[in-house]
């Protein structure tokens, strides 16, 4: 994206950015509390219209995107927010299998790859609990989990490590990483500078709406 | 519906929809009595045989009114009958031995027979071609009863017509306060980009067939309570000639409630599901 902006009613909260996220490439934007991050993440994720500039996400302009071609785009992105969204008398299994009961895939065809899923997460047991039944931890977990069933090509998580402990975090964040394998952009939004020494990344800060380029982090890649 | 959740919600659609199938049995029952009464007032008359005299005239003017096609039955007033019919206005002090020789014969037209002006005048008609003089007497032209059964009638169907569309408007906003609560679905499948048809689908179902079971729920109670209301109105009718004397007519309200309440449900729910999607899908 080019000099994009965007807000909510009349005001704006990003301003011009500039921004590119590549096809197997992890991107880190870091910002403080009101630079804009999670706006950020509602625009990659076709929630939050530019309203000016120019953006190509998947290769659409989100600026001209009708309601059935947006929802078919959304598709192809995971979504991991700060504060997950779930069924929550669903079990955290179910939850996780929604995008592919989406797809039109059966329970027998679906059930091997949630259990891969649940296992890769870190869920265990308690992917067989209702999701309000599920700890701040398991639920990011579950998030990522369901953000993952898809086989997303763009994959944003919103704050994923935010109340968690530095080794809890380190370890979310590499397991979101682990999707640039698989070809997928992953783009994280955190608080937390730090947490660009677990993976390899390209680092962008945020700040009031702007958006710079910090550097590739050669430290994150020697911590991988 | 989740289980445990949203009683409150379900109960309110039963309580709907029991008030507007009994509200729609109530108007059908007003219906049938309504046309019973103007049935038996323009289907009645009495046939005064003036001449030949005797048996003989008597006899000639039944035979010849059984066979006539518009009509369904032609009897003889007993001095009993007559007895019991003046009662009604002379109290009972009326004697039957008392009364003079009678030359009455009571007639019932046909459900199919054509206005009881029309009936008389063929009565009259027929009889002389048979050498028989009669009058035909059939019902006054109007004491004020047929309209006001006939306003009876309207004004109960236009009330429970009323009373089921706000029914049906209660039902439909329960069912959007039972989709709204569906807040977390409607924004995962959002988020998951599934289209806004099937968000809206999925909550059009789930309140239109809890909305089923609640109108099928207020539809047997409103039948119980209708078959007690029967019971308790016409104390010497059976109870098994109550059911036999049902007709499609009868019970198509509580046939309907089930499907009417999940229509209403489902639109309730359609209309919010399309305004949480909106909401989740796109900010600013």
């Amino acid at each position: 994206m080019a000099g994009v902006s965007a807000g909510y009613g009349q005001g704006y909260v990003l301003h011009g950015l500039d921004f590119e996220a590549r096809a197997g490439e992890v991107a880190l934007v870091t910002g403080g509390t009101g630079a804009g991050k999670t706006s950020f993440a509602h625009l990659l994720r076709l929630a939050l219209t530019p309203r000016g500039g120019r953006a190509l996400i998947l290769g659409a302009d989100p600026a001209n995107l009708n309601g059935a071609t947006r929802a078919r785009l959304k598709k192809r992105i995971g979504y991991v927010a700060e504060d997950p969204v779930f069924v929550e008398h669903w079990t955290a299994f179910d939850n996780i299998a929604l995008p592919l009961k989406l797809a039109g895939r059966k329970v027998e065809d679906y059930a091997e790859d949630v259990r891969a899923l649940v296992q890769y997460a870190g869920l265990n047991s308690a992917a067989g609990e209702p999701a309000w039944r599920l700890s701040a931890v398991e639920r990011r977990r579950t998030a990522i989990a369901r953000a993952l069933a898809s086989k997303p090509d763009l994959l944003i998580a919103d704050a994923p490590t935010s109340g968690l402990a530095a080794d809890q975090a380190a370890r979310v964040v590499r397991l979101l990483a682990e999707l640039r394998r698989v070809g997928a952009a992953v783009v994280i939004t955190s608080q937390d500078d730090s947490i660009g020494a677990s993976v390899r990344a390209a680092h962008w800060r945020l700040e009031l709406g702007r958006l710079r380029r910090e550097d590739d982090d050669e430290s994150a890649e020697a911590a991988e | 519906m989740r289980p445990g959740a949203d009683r409150t919600l379900f109960w309110t659609m039963v309580v709907a929809c029991f008030t507007a199938a009994l509200a729609c049995l109530g108007a059908r029952a007003v219906d049938r009595a309504t046309s019973g009464v103007l049935r038996d007032r323009e289907g009645y008359m009495i046939v005064r045989v003036i001449a030949p005299e005797g048996e003989d005239g008597m006899n000639r003017a039944a035979t010849a009114l059984i066979g006539m096609t518009d009509i369904a039955q032609a009897q003889v007033m007993s001095a009993g009958r007559a007895a019991e019919l003046l009662r009604t206005w002379a109290g009972a002090a009326v004697n039957q031995d008392d009364l003079p020789p009678l030359r009455l014969i009571e007639v019932t037209l046909a459900d199919d027979a054509p206005a009881s002006a029309r009936s008389e005048r063929e009565i009259v008609a027929g009889l002389a071609d048979v050498g028989v003089t009669a009058e035909a007497i059939g019902p006054p032209a109007d004491d004020g009863r047929v309209a006001d059964a006939a306003r009876l009638r309207s004004t109960s169907y236009l009330g429970a017509g009323a009373l089921s569309a706000v029914m049906a408007l209660i039902v439909l906003m329960a069912a959007r306060s039972l989709a709204m609560r569906r807040r977390d679905l409607v924004t995962v499948l959002a988020d998951l980009g599934a289209p806004r048809s099937d968000a809206g689908l999925k909550l059009s179902d789930e309140a239109g067939a809890a909305a089923f079971l609640a109108g099928a729920i207020g539809a047997a109670a409103a039948g119980a309570a209708g078959f007690f209301f029967a019971g308790f109105a016409f104390p010497d009718v059976p109870q098994s000639s109550v059911l036999t004397s049902l007709t499609a007519g009868d019970i198509a309200p509580l046939i309907a409630a089930p499907f009417a309440a999940a229509f209403a449900a489902g639109l309730g729910a359609r209309l919010a599901s399309e305004a949480l999607y909106a909401r989740a899908s796109r900010f600013g």
